[in-house]
């Protein structure tokens, strides 16, 4: 994505053709601060024109309009007026790369935001079940809810890598005139959030039967993570099991790899 | 002109003379077309026939019924001669009247052309449209031809005219709309109606209707579920409870039986999970609890609200993370198990990671299961999470990293790479300036004082450029946005995890967080002209340019 917009950069550092210009908002107010641009007296999302992507071929018909209207100052542009003002124009062409950066940012952001949600949450958590001497008295046990929470944790992960690629690769494929929608964004996002929400809820609960445990003194009543203590032929048994079932290569498992394995000593031995 | 009026009457010898008056063409070419067209069929009435002098023509006459009469052409053939002579001389008239006004229209109409031209372009100017706008009106060929970027996208005829959509009520619920943010209003002729006031694609339109049917899917089985549990009952658990749609029908009732269930309509972005429990009796020592945690505690916010006010981690905090927990085992101990680890005993750290393991496993080995509820996911079907969901391939198919690849990479002869500062998208500005609002807000504002460095020649370049922006950075903003994002992602996951597991864990799960991670992150790398290694972290990219900037 980045590459886009480097290479965005580059075609309009290169171009010779006048741009045609549209008026646009900058992108927030941190920005505004950072280039020490003061408000237009009259906001573009209120004007009719602008509202409406009114393009300018000429440069000077957009300054005007920002100018007169929006600054609603009749004095002669100034070069530094025009340096000013010249942060709300914007070249067509970067009209919707800049849509697609804002989208991708607020998926980052939203997803961003999920993880310091569940962090606080579970910082939270460990403080709240710590003693005087910050360590975790021992009546507190495992509540199931808290594996659950992983489970969704690692859920939230991944998914925000499904939803960031959907966005990239719409935006790398994309054609320059495809305009990226609004409605998939938004769905990407509660796709990104989805377990999240389902996370946290699971650490809610989790807090909910180690506040009972503290509570009663004991883990009575709590969905406790109970492991059956068995003997060390099972678990070889079990890890094998697991170990097998996990693939090796791409789409190969060891059982198929094994009988690969026989079916080559096989044909060698018929050879001999 | 001089008209010549001679008299074929002349050679009859009896013709008197008759004053022969001057007439203009003009006059004359009206006073014929007149004469043609009033011409009287009677025989008696006197007519008075002016013919063109046209030069070399062949009606250079004058000739009068009278006189015709009085020279004593009075036999049928003498009128049928005249009939017909009468006829070329009409013929003639109108070729040349026609020749002469086309001669007249042409001249006329260029100079009235370039005056309608004229004054349609100052209206035009007027009305504000632009010189290419313009041209597009009036010559709609030439808009044809012109350089790419300089064809106007909305001539004012061709302005793209919005179709909205009128939508029954029933069809697409007034929650879709507000929950995608789509304007809407209603009709004012019929209230059942909506007028979405965007245009919406296919595409969007097939995921607004997606959305309705999820929504009325989840509706379906909860109003079911209200229904089964309207007989009155003492109020046990106030559990708020999603309607799972894949149970079968013996495990809903049995769901039912044993739980109660508080009907909180969810919205998708909401949405809890099934929080099942067996302790209905012991939830009033939860709530007491929960109350008397808050008593104590004053920010205890849910939801959207804002995060709660942990600033720093607890780095004192000996608490181990929550997968290290113990369990209940060594209480199901049987003596054979206990015979053993008496003749060899484990280390707790041993044990520990043992249980960590097989939990981690579990989670793992749950993750690679089909799915058939993909029907709750909140993207619609055409989503590619969906297919790789159904197949359990979600949280699979997802590439290992290790924690080593998002760290700093020691070799400092990568951040002296001389490209950063000759780049088209030089971002260090915005990233400064970016990191020194974060510093100001989250913790001391030390460095608000420093001074942004200088824009780079480059850029100073841009801003003289008469054709270009001179000033907008707004994508060099967006970028050191999003690699500020990026950084803190990353550096909160990374927290998050350690909060389960101990993040330096060696297990897949584990290594496929350090994957997605480094995935997303390379959304923000810039180019490979600009970047260096692509391995490297973001914080490290952003620390050397903070420390190169500084």
């Amino acid at each position: 994505m980045c590459k886009e917009n480097a290479n965005h950069e580059k075609q309009e550092e290169s171009m010779a053709s006048p741009f045609i210009y549209l008026i646009k908002d900058v992108p927030d107010n941190e920005y505004m601060q950072m280039h020490e641009l003061e408000k237009l007296a009259i906001p573009i999302e209120i004007c009719s024109i602008c509202s409406k992507s009114t393009r300018y071929p000429d440069i000077d018909d957009a300054f005007q309009h920002l100018q007169q209207f929006h600054s609603q100052k009749r004095v002669v542009l100034s070069l530094e007026d025009r340096q000013r003002l010249g942060h709300w124009l914007v070249s067509t062409a970067s009209v919707e790369l800049g849509r697609r950066n804002a989208g991708m940012i607020s998926l980052i952001e939203a997803v961003h935001w999920r993880t310091k949600k569940l962090l606080y949450k579970a910082m939270e958590i460990r403080s709240g079940v710590a003693n005087e001497e910050k360590e975790k008295p021992s009546h507190y046990l495992l509540p199931s809810a808290l594996v659950k929470a992983a489970e969704k944790t690692f859920k939230f992960i991944f998914t925000s890598l499904h939803a960031v690629r959907f966005l990239k690769d719409q935006i790398s494929t994309a054609a320059p005139n495809l305009k990226t929608s609004p409605v998939e964004l938004r769905d990407n996002i509660a796709l990104a959030e989805y377990y999240a929400i389902a996370a946290k809820n699971a650490l809610s609960k989790a807090q909910d039967e180690l506040l009972l445990m503290a509570y009663t003194g004991s883990s009575d009543g709590a969905s406790i993570v109970q492991y059956i203590s068995i003997p060390p032929e099972t678990t070889a048994l079990y890890a094998i099991g697991c170990l097998v079932a996990r693939p090796i290569v791409e789409e190969l498992r060891i059982q198929e790899l094994y009988r690969n394995h026989l079916s080559s000593l096989v044909s060698t031995g018929f050879n001999i | 002109m001089q008209p010549k009026v001679d008299s074929d009457d002349e050679d009859a010898g009896s013709s008197p003379s008759v004053p022969r008056p001057e007439v203009d063409s003009e006059n004359f070419n009206i006073e014929n077309s007149e004469a043609e067209k009033y011409q009287p069929s009677g025989p008696t009435e006197r007519i008075t026939k002016k013919v063109s002098a046209s030069p070399g023509g062949a009606g250079d006459m004058r000739l009068t019924q009278d006189e015709s009469q009085g020279a004593g052409v009075s036999s049928t053939n003498g009128k049928k001669l005249l009939a017909l002579e009468d006829l070329d001389l009409k013929q003639v008239i109108k070729d040349e009247v026609t020749a002469a006004l086309k001669r007249n229209a042409d001249e006329v109409d260029e100079e009235v052309q370039k005056r309608i031209e004229e004054e349609m372009r100052s209206r035009l100017a007027q009305f504000g449209f632009q010189p290419n706008q313009i041209e597009a009106v009036v010559h709609p060929e030439k808009a044809k031809t012109l350089q790419p970027g300089m064809a106007p996208n909305s001539p004012p005829w061709l302005t793209h005219q919005p179709t909205y959509v009128k939508v029954h009520k029933d069809h697409l619920p007034v929650y879709t709309l507000i929950y995608y943010d789509i304007p809407y209003e209603i009709d004012r002729s019929d209230s059942d109606y909506m007028i979405i006031l965007r245009e919406l694609e296919p595409r969007e339109t097939e995921i607004l209707f997606e959305h309705t049917r999820r929504l009325r899917s989840r509706g379906a089985s909860y109003l079911a579920v209200k229904e089964r549990d309207r007989t009155p009952k003492p109020d046990y658990a106030q559990v708020r409870r999603r309607p799972e749609r894949t149970q079968s029908p013996n495990t809903n009732r049995r769901a039912t039986n044993h739980y109660k269930t508080n009907h909180v309509e969810v919205s998708p972005r909401s949405r809890t999970t099934t929080l099942s429990r067996d302790q209905s009796m012991t939830t009033d020592k939860v709530a007491a609890a929960r109350r008397k945690q808050k008593s104590s505690k004053t920010s205890s916010k849910r939801g959207t609200s804002p995060l709660p006010t942990i600033a720093e981690p607890n780095v004192n905090l000996r608490v181990p993370p929550f997968l290290v927990w113990p369990n209940t085992l060594g209480e199901v101990e049987d003596d054979a198990s206990k015979d053993r680890s008496n003749a060899r005993p484990q280390s707790s750290g041993e044990h520990d990671s043992a249980l960590t393991e097989l939990t981690l496993s579990e989670i793992e080995k749950y993750m690679r299961k089909n799915r058939q509820d993909d029907a709750d996911l909140p993207v619609s079907f055409h989503h590619p999470f969906h297919t790789s969901y159904k197949s359990g391939k979600a949280f699979v198919e997802i590439p290992e990293k290790s924690i080593k690849d998002l760290e700093p990479v020691q070799d400092a002869k990568s951040f002296n790479n001389p490209q950063w500062n000759q780049g088209v998208l030089d971002v260090r500005n915005e990233l400064a300036f970016v990191e020194t609002i974060r510093e100001g807000t989250g913790r001391a504002s030390k460095s608000c004082t420093t001074p942004l460095p200088k824009i780079s020649s480059t850029a100073s370049l841009k801003q003289k450029s008469v054709t270009r922006i001179p000033s907008r950075r707004a994508i060099q903003w967006q970028m050191s946005r999003l690699l500020i994002e990026m950084d803190l992602l990353i550096s909160s996951t990374q927290q998050l995890i350690d909060q389960f597991v101990p993040k330096h864990y060696p297990h897949p799960l584990l290594r496929k967080c350090w994957g997605t991670l480094y995935e997303i992150s390379k959304v923000s790398l810039l180019p490979p002209n600009l970047s260096v290694v692509p391995t490297q972290c973001l914080r490290c990219i952003i620390l050397t340019l903070l420390t190169r900037t500084r």
